[in-house]
């Protein structure tokens, strides 16, 4: 495997990181939605990469080894020696078609030697729970799905998927990735601490929160955001929601995407049952830099080998609280995984992965999640 | 830039706004993570506020419910303490069970009401429990039945009246209990009822009877009134509803007390059911007045003997601490239908018909009619006179001859009842024979008759006469009693008449009962003896049993030959009963023959044999005897 990373800034300028591959299969990027919205971009990779599978998404920041910026693209370019690759691709105009979307990716790969797949998703207009059921039910058994959903910075405005052509919304794109010589690993942790009382959720439709005990949950959050309380939706993550129901094995975590003050709503990345329990969650600096360790560790130990290329997928939540020490945690992740892996990655509206090797693949908010890949 | 910076760049550089342009991006990248820290710490404080109090709200919520939790066990073990304490102080034994027939509860009415022995509740088999009590029952297997019932239908309710051997009476509710929508089980309730069923047994009794006598009142009177005229109706007989009045009882009352008088009204209710048959009712409607329904009334001077009775039992005395009391009586009559075909308008004419028997001067009765009145008290007469006269030899036989209409001679005589009564001298049959028949005494008089007419024909041919037969009338009732047969044979055995000279005559009616009376006339005419329909042509006759029956003659109906010459109706008929006889070989015989021109007729006929004034009267026996002779003495001169 040879990886080759390239860096457009805010103006425009290539940066190579890396001997350039010419020979890329694949071309990972992941960009400002600013920047995506211009074609000129994907035409530019393009013609740097004509044979290359492109897939790519919007971003709240992309990681570029332990760099962490805002508005650029990073694209990195695989080359892989032993492993073939299929993309597929669907597009959902309404949350309500998630499920099926999932499935239907997942039937539209091939089942024969599939190892794992990669999948980058509409960050808005999917529901990632619901996505992530269709794609579990599609795929055979024992192959495991880890990506993320799409994100527009803190802004909750449009978010872009590419699935080898230029950037759009309503897309979602699945790297289906075959060879027996190809070792994934992945591994998913939050490091939030839960606080306050458990709360029952009273009223909820699909990934949309009304109450918690009886009462308004956005008045709620109001009251715990203080002065922050005009920054929503983006405040809301900082008080992410930790979900206790039957339907989960471990607790989940659910973070806000948008706020309906008609509606007195909130809208979650995933779903918020009624009978489910909740309980506030709140941020420590170490806690969620020893969180994403975590979770490179336990990538590390499932992958076997050496890994050659990570993808780290990181909540946009958690870049709102860390600021200025964000990097810490991808400097925590270089640490783990050590110099030779090249580290590629975005800030996003949600994360996919289970959350240890046994458990089922589910949608997660607020964690980092990392990809392994190595060739032996 | 933050202040603390600020301040910071003072203390240690000098002026900021005069730091060099090559440190800004540093300088404004440490005052963004000190006021980072600021927001941090202001977010976690706030948060840490609103969870405090948050909590707190929680913790108070937590309290209140905690105080109304035990609050709402202090109640419900307030309301198990009352509902325990109920349950001791009802009178009713109370069984509750699960809905797995567990015995849950029970009250100490319950085990001393069945006599359980404790260990047998506390086993909780509700089936132990509900067997031990069926064990106690007269109809155990319907109390376990209907406890099975329940135990498959869990949400029935039931209601028993259970009866025990040792004679208590317990009523037995059952009913679901509920929680909410669901049932937990099922509660049953026993409470003896065995003082309460007596007493309304005795309010029943005291509703229909009279306390002082032990008779129907009023309102059963009325019951049973209502109940004789309806069955009365159906079968369309009569009946008779008496009212009576104690003449001096008020004095009696006024002068001896109350006491007195009710002992006097206890004598009088047993004089009065003595007089009366067991089918009858006797009422006291109140103070001195009793009232009497006689049902299926025989006949009019039937119920007026039958008041006569009951004032002359009346009218002796009453012995009464060593006094002698005496209390007549004054009865009303009313019949229905003919007074009144309802209950109300029957005893208003009983009671104005009581009015009237005071008016006549008391201690006698009144019908309501003046006419029914006076007809049942002459045959009431007549009857007190009849009952003397065979003994006081007031009756007599006359005989009327029956002439053979082809040779003129005289073949028999018809014995005839003569009644010589010593004010009104002698009265036809069709005055007395009537009393005879409904008092019975027809049975008496009958044997008589049949002696004496025997006896007398008998005489005759000892005199030397030519040998005749001799008709005699078999009354219905006679023809019923068991002895007729035997009777008739005593009768000719004792005067020596041999039977074919006696013939009997019966009418038509008398053989309605074809089967009883065949085995009779079987009998007879194995004897030897004649036997005459009589009144032929009147009733309502099946031919078939004329063929069927031992018969000798027709008698022709004197109806019939009344009009033979004027009515010719009357003479088809008698034309077909002289061709029907022909043809069962019948001899015929006409009554009541009084001219010449009806005696050629019926010769033209073909009649037999006749019997009327044309030829003779009845007469006494010697008269006949001079006839007969006379007759014979003509007849030898006309050879």
């Amino acid at each position: 495997m040879r990886i080759s990373q390239e860096l457009i800034d805010p103006s425009g300028h290539w940066q190579l990181h890396g001997a350039p591959v010419e020979d890329a299969g694949l071309v990972l990027f992941f960009g400002g939605r600013a920047l995506l919205d211009d074609p000129a971009i994907f035409r530019q990779i393009r013609q740097r990469h004509p044979a290359a599978i492109l897939m790519g998404c919007s971003t709240a920041g992309e990681i570029c080894g332990t760099q962490v910026t805002d508005d650029t693209v990073v694209a990195t370019a695989v080359h892989f020696e032993h492993t073939r690759l299929q993309l597929a691709r669907t597009a959902v105009s309404d949350a309500g078609d998630s499920r099926n979307a999932g499935r239907r990716l997942a039937e539209s790969l091939d089942a024969d030697g599939l190892a794992h797949v990669f999948v980058l998703s509409d960050g808005l207009h999917v529901n990632g729970t619901e996505l992530v059921a269709g794609l579990r039910a599609g795929l055979p058994a024992g192959v495991v799905s880890t990506g993320g959903l799409s994100a527009d910075g803190a802004r909750f405005g449009r978010t872009l998927v590419s699935a080898d052509g230029p950037p759009t919304e309503g897309c979602i794109a699945a790297l289906g990735m075959y060879g027996e010589r190809l070792r994934v690993g992945f591994g998913s942790l939050g490091g939030w601490d839960p606080f306050g009382p458990e709360r029952l959720i009273t009223r909820s439709s699909g990934n949309v929160l009304y109450e918690l005990d009886g009462e308004s949950a956005l008045a709620l959050y109001k009251r715990y955001l203080g002065e922050h309380a005009a920054g929503l939706p983006a405040a809301g993550l900082l008080f992410p929601l930790t979900l206790r129901s039957a339907e989960h094995d471990q607790p989940v975590v659910r973070t806000i995407l948008g706020v309906n003050e008609t509606e007195q709503s909130l809208t979650f990345a995933g779903d918020m049952p009624e009978g489910a329990y909740a309980r506030l969650m709140k941020a420590n600096f170490e806690r969620l830099i020893d969180g994403a360790i975590g979770a490179a560790k336990i990538s590390q130990s499932l992958s076997g080998a050496p890994p050659q290329l990570a993808i780290l997928i990181s909540c946009v939540g958690r870049k709102l609280v860390l600021k200025q020490r964000i990097e810490e945690e991808v400097e925590g992740v270089r640490d783990v995984l050590g110099k030779d892996a090249v580290l590629a990655g975005f800030y996003s509206y949600g994360e996919i992965s289970p959350h240890t090797p046994s458990a089922k693949c589910e949608l997660h908010n607020q964690t980092m999640t990392i990809t392994t890949l190595s060739e032996v | 830039m933050h202040s603390l910076l600020r301040r910071q760049i003072q203390r240690y550089l000098g002026d900021p706004d005069s730091v060099p342009a090559a440190w800004r991006p540093f300088l404004d990248a440490v005052s963004a993570g000190y006021e980072q820290d600021d927001s941090d710490r202001r977010l976690i404080d706030n948060s840490l506020e609103v969870m405090s109090t948050e909590l707190e709200e929680r913790n108070q919520t937590l309290r209140k419910e905690l105080a109304e939790r035990r609050q709402a066990e202090s109640r419900i073990e307030q309301s198990l303490s009352l509902l325990r304490a109920t349950l001791d102080a009802t009178a009713d034994g109370i069984l509750a069970v699960d809905h797995e027939l567990r015995v849950e509860s029970f009250n100490v009415q319950l085990l001393e009401m069945w006599m359980i022995p404790p260990q047998v509740v506390e086993a909780q088999s509700t089936r132990d429990v509900t067997d031990f009590m069926a064990r106690q029952l007269t109809t155990p297997a319907a109390f376990l039945e209907t406890a099975r019932h329940l135990e498959a239908h869990p949400d029935a309710d039931s209601f028993d009246t259970l009866e025990l051997n040792d004679g208590r009476v317990l009523e037995c509710y059952s009913r679901p209990r509920r929680i909410g929508e669901q049932i937990a089980g099922r509660v049953w309730s026993f409470r003896d009822v065995t003082q309460r069923r007596e007493a309304e047994t005795r309010l029943a009794y005291m509703a229909n009877y009279d306390a002082v006598t032990g008779l129907p009142n009023r309102n059963l009177l009325r019951e049973r009134l209502d109940r004789a005229i309806k069955h009365e109706a159906r079968k369309g007989r009569s009946l008779a509803l008496l009212f009576l009045d104690l003449d001096n009882f008020k004095a009696i009352n006024d002068t001896l007390g109350h006491e007195v008088g009710d002992r006097i009204l206890q004598l009088v209710a047993k004089r009065l059911l003595a007089c009366l048959r067991a089918c009858d009712t006797v009422a006291r409607l109140g103070g001195d007045e009793f009232t009497v329904i006689v049902e299926d009334m025989a006949s009019m001077d039937g119920v007026a003997a039958l008041a006569q009775k009951i004032i002359e039992n009346l009218s002796h005395p009453f012995p009464l601490d060593g006094h002698e009391l005496f209390c007549t009586v004054s009865v009303g009559i009313a019949i229905y239908p003919n007074d009144s075909d309802n209950l109300d308008g029957l005893m208003k004419n009983a009671d104005s018909a009581m009015y009237r028997a005071k008016e006549h001067g008391r201690n006698t009765y009144r019908f309501f009619t003046e006419d029914m009145h006076q007809r049942a008290y002459e045959r009431l007469l007549m009857e007190n006179k009849l009952r003397g006269a065979l003994n006081r030899g007031e009756l007599l036989l006359h005989y009327q001859p029956q002439i053979d209409v082809e040779s003129g001679t005289t073949v028999g005589i018809e014995a005839l009842l003569r009644w010589n009564d010593a004010v009104r001298g002698l009265v036809q049959p069709i005055e007395f024979i009537g009393v005879l028949e409904d008092t019975g005494m027809i049975v008496d008089v009958g044997r008589w008759v049949l002696a004496e007419a025997c006896a007398f024909n008998k005489s005759l041919q000892e005199i030397g006469l030519p040998p005749i037969r001799i008709a005699v009338n078999i009354s219905p009732r006679q023809f019923r009693q068991q002895d007729l047969v035997e009777c008739v044979a005593q009768t000719l055995q004792r005067t020596g008449l041999a039977a074919e000279y006696l013939d009997l005559e019966i009418t038509e009616g008398t053989l309605a009962d074809v089967l009883e009376a065949h085995d009779v006339l079987e009998r007879l005419s194995g004897m030897g003896v004649q036997l005459s329909i009589d009144d032929f042509g009147t009733g309502y006759s099946s031919l078939s049993y004329l063929k069927r029956f031992p018969i000798n003659t027709l008698k022709i109906d004197r109806s019939f030959i009344r009009d033979i010459l004027t009515d010719s109706d009357d003479a088809a008929i008698t034309a077909a009963i002289v061709a029907l006889s022909r043809s069962l070989r019948l001899k015929v015989i006409a009554e009541g023959v009084e001219t010449a021109a009806q005696l050629n007729c019926l010769k033209l006929h073909g009649c037999d044999e006749v019997q009327g004034y044309l030829f003779a009267r009845p007469m006494p026996g010697d008269v006949l005897i001079d006839w007969l002779r006379e007759r014979q003495r003509d007849s030898a001169q006309a050879a």
